[in-house]
């Protein structure tokens, strides 16, 4: 028969069937080899189990580092927060400084623009009291000059009576 | 000359008018030209001081004549009469025709000090501590604009009623404008008894029989200031014989000097240690604060007591500044002797305005010792009634001049 099958059925076909068949009888040296094939593949869980804790060891130390690690974190954000709020209120003294700068700058604008108006003011008295002077020291020539001539029109007026006292006497003898 | 009193509520008014002869030009007692301005002039006694217009006429004659005598050529006629024998002065010492004649001569018993209030006549006031004081304040002329109001007589006089107040001596201050009746050089006393006006018309009230007044050594006996620089006994202002001692005489009031016979450093001395010392005041120019340390009067002074004090100078004054310019020129000096002091005592002159002086000058502490001392004859010639104060005040404080230093007095101005 199986002869005839073997005419029958094609090459590819036969083979594959055959190795069903030959799988579902295990023979003893299959069998032997089977159990090694299994204590191989225990051997290798058991090595997968023993690498697996190792990396379970491993993650936990590394958990553990981040843990730390986080811990450190957490500290410096602390520590950034801090500074950030530092930071802010510094920037709430500059912004109050800037704004007091800024207020002063208005002032100092008013005061110069004061100033500049004062200056105006000054070259206008400047001017004045070059003039005044001029005039107080033409006023004092003519202050001089007039008590000059005063002094002329005094002595003439005793030289006046002097005469017309002699005049007087000389008439008054004529007279006689 | 003819000339007018009025009076009124103690303001006394002169009036003058020129005879033909007369001119407006004179000359001082003591040689300086002068040209007249105006002829009328007031001086004003304190309210009440005198009874009415009960002056006596010998007094307003004298009174008048230090204002009239440089315009005056041959004669003065008076509004009232004077004694004889004024006008028997006004003949024989003035060659002038004075009157009308009439009237007895006055007399009084107190002397008087015509104070000032400057180291002089604060030397002679110490040596009279119960004499009364007249003070002369210049005012402004009604009819003449005060040009010079930089001369403060009213600080001056502010210092004299201070100093009766302070020290209880008694203090009249008359006040005038009769400076003003100088056109030239200045305003000015036109005779310096001018000054006296004050004493003589309140001499009858005061009971004034002498005048003291604080001219020292240089101005009576050595010609200084702007008089001749030489020996004068004969010095016609200051002079007991002369021809203002005969006529102050004749109206009852003899010109007494007290200091007539010592030098300004010493008058200086004697000022500083008076108890009238923190009223002093030489300065004309000064307001009530001080002195304006910046007139030739001060630099001048300052030298003195600098030189008193054996300190050197403080002024800030240099050689090249105006009150310091006569320093810098060659002698004569007017009160040359003071300076003399003055360079041989004060240390460091070399560094003063006072160098080239000192360099022409040569003048040593032992050169100028004999202005240290008191020229007797300053005492003799002080009336009797007051020679035994002064003459016993000198002893103590001064002492009198050897043969030799006496002798510096009298060659003075020949050498």
């Amino acid at each position: 028969m199986m002869r005839f099958v073997r005419v029958l059925v094609p090459v590819p076909a036969r083979r594959a069937v055959r190795s069903r068949l030959d799988a579902r009888y295990v023979t003893r040296a299959g069998l032997r080899e089977s159990v090694e094939k299994s204590r191989a593949d225990l051997r290798k869980t058991r090595e997968d189990l023993r690498k697996t804790r190792e990396d379970l060891r491993q993650t936990q130390e590394e958990l553990r580092a981040s843990v730390q690690e986080g811990k450190g974190a957490s500290q410096e954000i602390r520590k950034l927060g801090q500074e950030f709020k530092a930071e802010r209120k510094k920037d709430a003294a500059h912004l109050q400084d800037m704004t007091n700068g800024l207020r002063q700058l208005e002032a100092l604008v008013q005061e110069v623009t004061a100033l500049r108006a004062e200056v105006r003011q000054l070259r206008q008295l400047k001017t004045a009291v070059t003039k005044a002077g001029e005039a107080a020291a033409t006023g004092h020539q003519l202050a001089l000059q007039t008590a000059e001539a005063l002094d002329h029109v005094l002595q003439n007026e005793a030289r006046v009576w002097q005469a017309v006292d002699g005049l007087t006497e000389r008439t008054a003898a004529t007279d006689q | 000359m003819r000339v007018k009193w009025t009076v009124a509520d103690d303001v006394w008014n002169l009036t003058f008018l020129l005879d033909p002869e007369d001119e407006i030009t004179g000359n001082c007692s003591d040689g300086a030209a002068l040209e007249l301005r105006t002829n009328s002039c007031q001086i004003r006694l304190p309210k009440g001081a005198t009874n009415g217009a009960n002056v006596h006429p010998d007094l307003l004659a004298v009174a008048a004549w230090t204002v009239v005598a440089p315009w005056t050529r041959q004669k003065v006629t008076f509004d009232r009469p004077i004694s004889p024998a004024l006008a028997e002065v006004f003949r024989t010492h003035w060659n002038v025709d004075a009157g009308p004649v009439g009237g007895d001569p006055r007399s009084g018993t107190r002397l008087g000090i015509s104070y000032s209030g400057g180291a002089d006549s604060m030397a002679a006031a110490d040596m009279f501590p119960d004499a009364p004081f007249i003070h002369f304040q210049r005012i402004s002329h009604p009819r003449v604009p005060n040009r010079w109001s930089f001369y403060r007589s009213d600080v001056l006089a502010g210092l004299a009623q201070e100093t009766a107040r302070e020290t209880g001596r008694e203090v009249t201050t008359v006040q005038s404008d009769l400076e003003f009746l100088l056109r030239l050089p200045r305003p000015g006393y036109p005779e310096h008894h001018a000054v006296t006006v004050g004493a003589l018309l309140l001499a009858d009230e005061l009971d004034l029989g002498g005048i003291a007044l604080g001219y020292e050594l240089g101005s009576r006996w050595l010609g200084g200031d702007r008089y001749t620089h030489r020996y004068s006994p004969d010095n016609p202002m200051w002079s007991a014989d002369g021809k203002w001692g005969r006529l102050m005489s004749a109206v009852g009031l003899p010109m007494v000097l007290p200091v007539g016979g010592l030098s300004e450093p010493v008058t200086m001395r004697i000022a500083m240690e008076s108890d009238l010392a923190p009223y002093v005041r030489w300065c004309l120019r000064g307001d009530r604060s001080g002195p304006c340390q910046k007139c030739a009067k001060c630099l001048r002074k300052e030298l003195i007591l600098a030189a008193v004090e054996r300190r050197p100078l403080r002024t800030a004054l240099s050689a090249d500044s105006t009150p310091a310019r006569k320093w810098q020129e060659p002698p004569p000096y007017g009160g040359q002797e003071t300076i003399e002091y003055g360079c041989a005592h004060v240390p460091g002159i070399e560094h003063t305005p006072f160098a080239k002086a000192a360099a022409h000058l040569q003048a040593t502490e032992e050169s100028t010792r004999w202005l240290e001392h008191c020229y007797a004859p300053a005492i003799a010639e002080i009336p009797e009634r007051w020679r035994k104060q002064v003459d016993a005040y000198i002893a103590d404080k001064v002492g009198l001049m050897t043969e030799d230093e006496v002798r510096r007095v009298e060659t003075w101005g020949t050498r």
